[in-house]
């Protein structure tokens, strides 16, 4: 979807559902589907929150890697100076922590204490399972978020 | 206090995506969350939650359980949201204790309500 996210929250639930039912459709695992909901929600409420123009992207896939069924959102938007620098900054600390699950409980005990805390994205890594990988290109950023998944034995994924 | 002085100060989310029922049993409050917490029903919840802090700031509230047997999604706003609101009652007198009691088919709760529950392990259980 290469949509202008900015400011639609609306467009959330939608593009939520659609990926629930892939998911269900596909998955073994309905706790893997909420994992993943769960991720795409925070990805996309940043959309919302945090890019700037015209156009972001968000894409979703389930596919096979290497013989692994493989989930994977990725998310490419602008955003201001302060944004992407708070946004890298998470990021950066999240990719890097050797606890992730320690990292997101620091966060949410910290809660309140400022604003664009950074929580969703520590969450994916914490809650969801994922592995994160980001890039800056310009005022752009991107960011990869993969697990593996099981495929129903009765489907698999599909890439 | 009685009851008609708490729920006289209470009044529940009423929203399409998001909702809560109320139950006042003697100085405790039962809260079913139901919907969806996202960006945009997070500000209901604050509200509600500020409605809550007003309750045991004036002392009738002892307990307060929520159900979210029927909440299919939190967001990290709301979670931001809920262990602000726990940080500004831990230190409360009397104390005001919270229970989350979840549902088991959807794994997300315990394990989003257990980080939140580490906020103020004194006052915060999760069922």
């Amino acid at each position: 979807m290469d949509l202008g996210f900015r400011n639609r929250a609306r467009w959330l639930p939608p593009t939520r559902n659609l990926v629930v039912d892939v998911c269900s459709e596909y998955l073994e695992s309905a706790a893997t589907t909420e994992q993943i909901m769960t991720a795409v929600q925070e990805l996309l409420e940043n959309l919302v929150k945090y890019s700037v123009g015209s156009r972001a992207t968000f894409s979703f896939e389930l596919l096979v890697v290497e013989g692994q069924p493989t989930a994977r959102i990725a998310t490419r938007n602008a955003a201001l100076p302060a944004q992407l620098d708070g946004a890298v900054q998470v990021l950066s600390s999240v990719v890097a922590a050797a606890d992730p699950v320690g990292l997101f409980e620091e966060m949410v005990a910290q809660s309140g204490e400022r604003n664009g805390s950074g929580l969703g994205l520590a969450r994916l890594r914490a809650e969801a399972g994922l592995l994160l990988a980001y890039g800056v290109e310009g005022n752009q950023l991107a960011i990869l978020a993969t697990r593996p998944v099981e495929a129903r034995s009765d489907g698999g994924a599909h890439g | 206090m009685g009851n008609a002085s708490i729920s006289s100060r209470l009044m529940d989310v009423t929203g399409d995506v998001f909702s809560t029922r109320s139950e006042i049993d003697g100085d405790r409050v039962i809260v079913r969350l139901k919907g969806c917490l996202d960006m945009e029903t997070a500000p209901e919840l604050q509200r509600f939650l500020g409605m809550l802090t007003r309750l045991a700031q004036a002392g009738p509230l002892r307990e307060v359980e929520f159900n979210t047997f029927d909440l299919y999604l939190m967001s990290s706003s709301s979670i931001s949201l809920l262990a602000t609101w726990i940080k500004g009652l831990k230190g409360a007198k009397p104390v005001c204790r919270i229970k989350f009691k979840v549902n088991p088919n959807l794994s997300w709760q315990r394990r989003t309500l257990d980080t939140v529950r580490r906020v103020a392990e004194s006052i915060v259980s999760v069922e």
